[in-house]
């Protein structure tokens, strides 16, 4: 009996572990959604004949906003709009020129539902944004959903016999600076749940640690992130002198974030082009074979998320891979194949050297310059002789090595050969630990693909 | 918006127009003094320490050497708050306290801007309509009408001021034509005015009607941080995209080392040929980077023996350098340059000013000739098939060197 009990935990757990976050993400939100239904349904409906200004207001501010997400260069999905939008309904309370907006929170969540889910049916319907839906567009709206739930809940729900916190706001005796400071830390919840699940869902998608993700979505774009939970209180404080229009006045800064992310975004793109076009250099020149530059980069980016490294250091390591080879213009005669690993220690050091010289002409990419210059320090200089190499130029060179010694293919038989090879060398040129990580990228693709 | 300091030299012009904009920074404060209340101290003393906390913070480059910063919202606000004088007095104390190293005489013209701005604003602020009781405002209409279209007017007359001064101190003091600055800041601060004017009338909400006093500054700052990170991630890829360029350059040089030098150099001649001709701002970025890339299709070529024939269609070694650039957005008009046109006018087609750069450069730079440019031009052109403004854009170039003098 307790072995059948063993054997059934285990089912059960392995379940979960196949479970995507995402699809627990998106399970909670329709959870959340249902018990709106039952609950508001009604409520709903009245409210959009009472409040047709306010509520259009913020379904079309949400639905705009959910349309124009934005994708940052580490792949985090952002509706700044959209969020700020919803929590404003969430933290409303008077306003000019209008009844209260004294609703149950299952109204706010169903209005905030149905902008997003027609917003995800546009996004399928049209070809020029149905190209940017990816995987985690459906986890990311259900995530919103879910820190904007929270966030009127917080503010509309009341325990027992005391006054709601919507009351205590709505109270002109209240301190208009307590009401500023209440309502901002109602926001920061609701964020700080939207970008939790989200990070869940990155890391179970990407097969990162959890740990790091977190603190990639905490700090990545920080600043951003602390800039969303002021606007949501602006437009209470606001609405009683402006009425509706506080909540599209107090969006518009953030409107002005999402214009100026959108070029940050825009030339970080266009960065990645650069030096795509440099890590293409060395093949023009017949230095190297076509795409090693790219596969090594994927595979270092992902045994990257392996190892726990950050969102941050990942793009430094994906800019080194794609650049790694740039030192091998300096050479008189092409090594071949291209292959830096079959090269004499020495040379490999200098072609590193030369490389990193080169990407050191811009001073902001340092850190990548390190990368590359560190992945000719075998392994046994850190254990022995105590070289700081980076984690990321060991995961470099371990996934250079590994695409020199495949030629590029990605058979069984050429994976088994370079694994073995790259054993004999372990914990003398390569870290044990790097090459672990790579095998369970190996590994997990490979079972993917068979 | 400020200027950077560049190089330590200034000439005298630039100290004239310096004292110029000074008095008139003066005589406006003195004006706004006589003609209105001091500003309520209060209000005053909080504005101008917030301000200088945001100041301190550090600002914006958005194009090379202008830069913007958060200070337009707070002198905007302040313009409302504390009227022209306190508004202008803020723009002189915050440009003051800068942490930011520049040349006296640097910050002496952004003090003397910031105060003059200060000032437009409050004053053209009133002249639009604008409420002295915003406190009392309640209400879309009201609110729209004696408040946001007054701030409204009042940025966009700080725009305009701004760019004749920036403008003017970037021809005095190095030579660009007020045409080319005033485009460029035109296009670079030309939204972001206009959400300034949105975020100052907030905060003037925030302020005034809904009472929370200069608590409001704190609350509004939050999304100002916000868009300071964003226009700083912006600004940061910006300059990265740009010397990603000099990536491709130290490429193209550990490849062809009998070289080092020359990409620069062509790039710049390129450049001031461009502007010298009267080129907008966008052909002449163009131009200098199709100079500075114009060898990179040479990596493709062997690096011994005998050099490949020219390909049937009859592309060269630019021609490969503008294919590998296919695909780099913000390298697709220098690619096009390096791709090759032909004249339809007597003007000189980008190419052909690239080309000339670079020969140019090869004889002189490179091989060291000394040749005065008639007679590199004779050489170079002997069907004198080139516009005669080129060849003596060339000559006015050479003759003088760029000019190292900068505020």
């Amino acid at each position: 009996m307790c072995g059948q009990t063993e054997i059934r935990d285990e089912y059960v757990r392995r379940a979960f572990r196949r479970l995507p976050a995402g699809s627990v993400v998106i399970s909670l939100a329709l959870v959340v959604l249902l018990a709106s239904i039952a609950t508001g349904f009604e409520q709903t409906v009245r409210a959009w004949g009472q409040a047709m200004p306010l509520m259009t207001t913020v379904f079309v501010l949400v639905l705009a906003g959910a349309v124009m997400e934005i994708r940052l260069p580490s792949g985090r999905r952002l509706a700044p709009v959209a969020m700020t939008a919803g929590l404003s309904a969430s933290v409303l309370h008077a306003i000019d020129g209008s009844p209260d907006f004294d609703v149950r929170p299952a109204v706010v969540i169903l209005l905030v539902a149905s902008a997003q889910l027609l917003a995800l049916l546009i996004r399928h319907a049209t070809p020029s944004l149905a190209a940017r839906v990816g995987a985690g567009v459906h986890t990311a709206s259900a995530a919103r959903l879910l820190g904007i739930a929270l966030a009127v809940w917080l503010v509309r729900s009341s325990i027992g016999e005391r006054r709601s916190l919507w009351a205590w706001a709505a109270d002109d005796s209240t301190s208009r600076v307590l009401v500023a400071l209440a309502l901002i830390g109602v926001c920061l919840v609701g964020l700080a749940l939207e970008r939790t699940l989200a990070a869940a869902a990155r890391a179970r998608r990407e097969h990162a640690r959890l740990r790091a993700a977190l603190r990639d979505e905490m700090t990545e774009a920080a600043p951003l992130s602390l800039a969303l939970v002021v606007p949501a209180p602006m437009a209470a404080l606001t609405a009683p002198v402006v009425g509706v229009a506080a909540i599209p006045l107090s969006l518009l800064p953030v409107v002005l974030i999402s214009f100026s992310v959108g070029l940050y975004v825009g030339v970080g793109a266009t960065f990645r082009q650069t030096v795509r076009t440099l890590a293409r250099l060395t093949e023009e020149g017949g230095y190297t074979p076509r795409r090693h530059a790219e596969r090594v980069a994927d595979l270092a980016r992902a045994t990257a998320f392996r190892l726990g490294v950050s969102a941050h250091d990942v793009r430094s390591l994906e800019f080194a891979a794609l650049l790694h080879d740039l030192g091998q213009l300096g050479l008189q005669h092409p090594i071949p194949a291209g292959a830096t690993v079959l090269a004499a220690p020495h040379d490999q050091q200098t072609m590193a050297n030369d490389g990193a010289a080169i990407i050191r002409h811009n001073p902001d990419l340092e850190v990548v310059a390190t990368v590359v210059e560190g992945q000719a320090t075998p392994y046994r200089s850190v254990v022995e002789y105590a070289v700081e190499v980076p984690l990321t130029s060991r995961i470099l060179k371990v996934a250079n090595a590994f695409d020199d010694l495949t030629g590029g293919r990605r058979d069984t038989q050429a994976i088994t050969s370079a694994i073995e090879r790259m054993h004999l060398g372990l914990g003398y040129e390569y870290d044990p630990r790097v090459v672990m990580a790579l095998e369970q990228v190996i590994n997990q693709r490979w079972t993917t693909r068979r | 918006m400020t200027v950077e300091a560049g190089q330590p030299t200034i000439s005298s012009a630039t100290h004239v127009y310096i004292a110029s904009v000074c008095g008139v920074a003066v005589a406006a404060l003195m004006a706004a003094a006589l003609a209105g209340a001091p500003p309520d101290p209060g209000p005053f003393i909080a504005l101008a320490v917030l301000s200088a906390i945001i100041w301190s913070v550090g600002e914006n480059l958005v194009e090379s050497q202008v830069g913007i910063t958060l200070l337009g919202i707070l002198l905007l606000a302040a313009a409302v708050v504390v009227g022209p004088l306190g508004a202008g007095l803020v723009g002189v104390l915050v440009a003051g306290v800068s942490r930011v190293r520049t040349p006296w005489s640097a910050r002496v013209f952004n003090m003397a801007v910031s105060g003059l701005l200060g000032v437009v604003a409050g004053v053209v602020y009133s002249a639009a309509g604008g409420s002295s009781q915003a406190a009392a405002l309640r209400g879309l209409g009201p609110v729209t009408a004696e408040l946001a279209i007054p701030l409204l007017v009042a940025v966009g007359a700080q725009a305009v001021v701004n760019v004749i001064l920036i403008a003017g101190i970037m021809r005095v003091s190095q030579g660009v034509p007020l045409r080319l600055t005033a485009s460029r800041l035109f296009l670079t601060t030309g939204a972001l005015s206009l959400g300034y004017a949105v975020l100052a009338t907030l905060l003037v909400i925030l302020w005034l009607p809904a009472g929370l006093g200069a608590v409001s500054v704190v609350l509004a700052l939050a999304p100002l941080m916000g868009a300071q990170w964003a226009l700083g991630q912006y600004a940061a890829q910006k300059r990265t995209q740009e010397q990603s360029l000099e990536l491709l350059v130290a490429a193209i040089e550990l490849r062809l080392p009998h070289l080092v030098g020359h990409a620069a150099r062509v790039g710049q001649l390129a450049g001031r040929l461009a502007e010298h001709l009267g080129l907008g701002a966008a052909e002449v970025r163009d131009i200098e980077r199709a100079g500075l890339l114009h060898d990179l299709g040479q990596i493709a070529l062997p690096r011994s023996g005998p050099r490949p024939a020219p390909r049937p269609d009859g592309s060269t070694h630019a021609g490969r350098g503008a294919q590998m650039l296919v695909g780099v957005a913000f390298l697709r008009g220098a690619a096009a340059l390096l791709a090759g046109g032909s004249r339809v006018t007597d003007r000189p087609t980008g190419s052909e000013i690239v080309a000339l750069a670079a020969a140019y450069d090869m004889a002189v730079g490179v091989h060291q000739r000394d040749l005065s440019v008639a007679e590199f031009c004779l050489e170079f052109d002997p069907t004198q098939s080139l516009p005669v403004r080129l060849t003596e854009a060339l000559a006015w170039c050479v003759a003088r060197p760029r000019s190292g003098t900068s505020t």
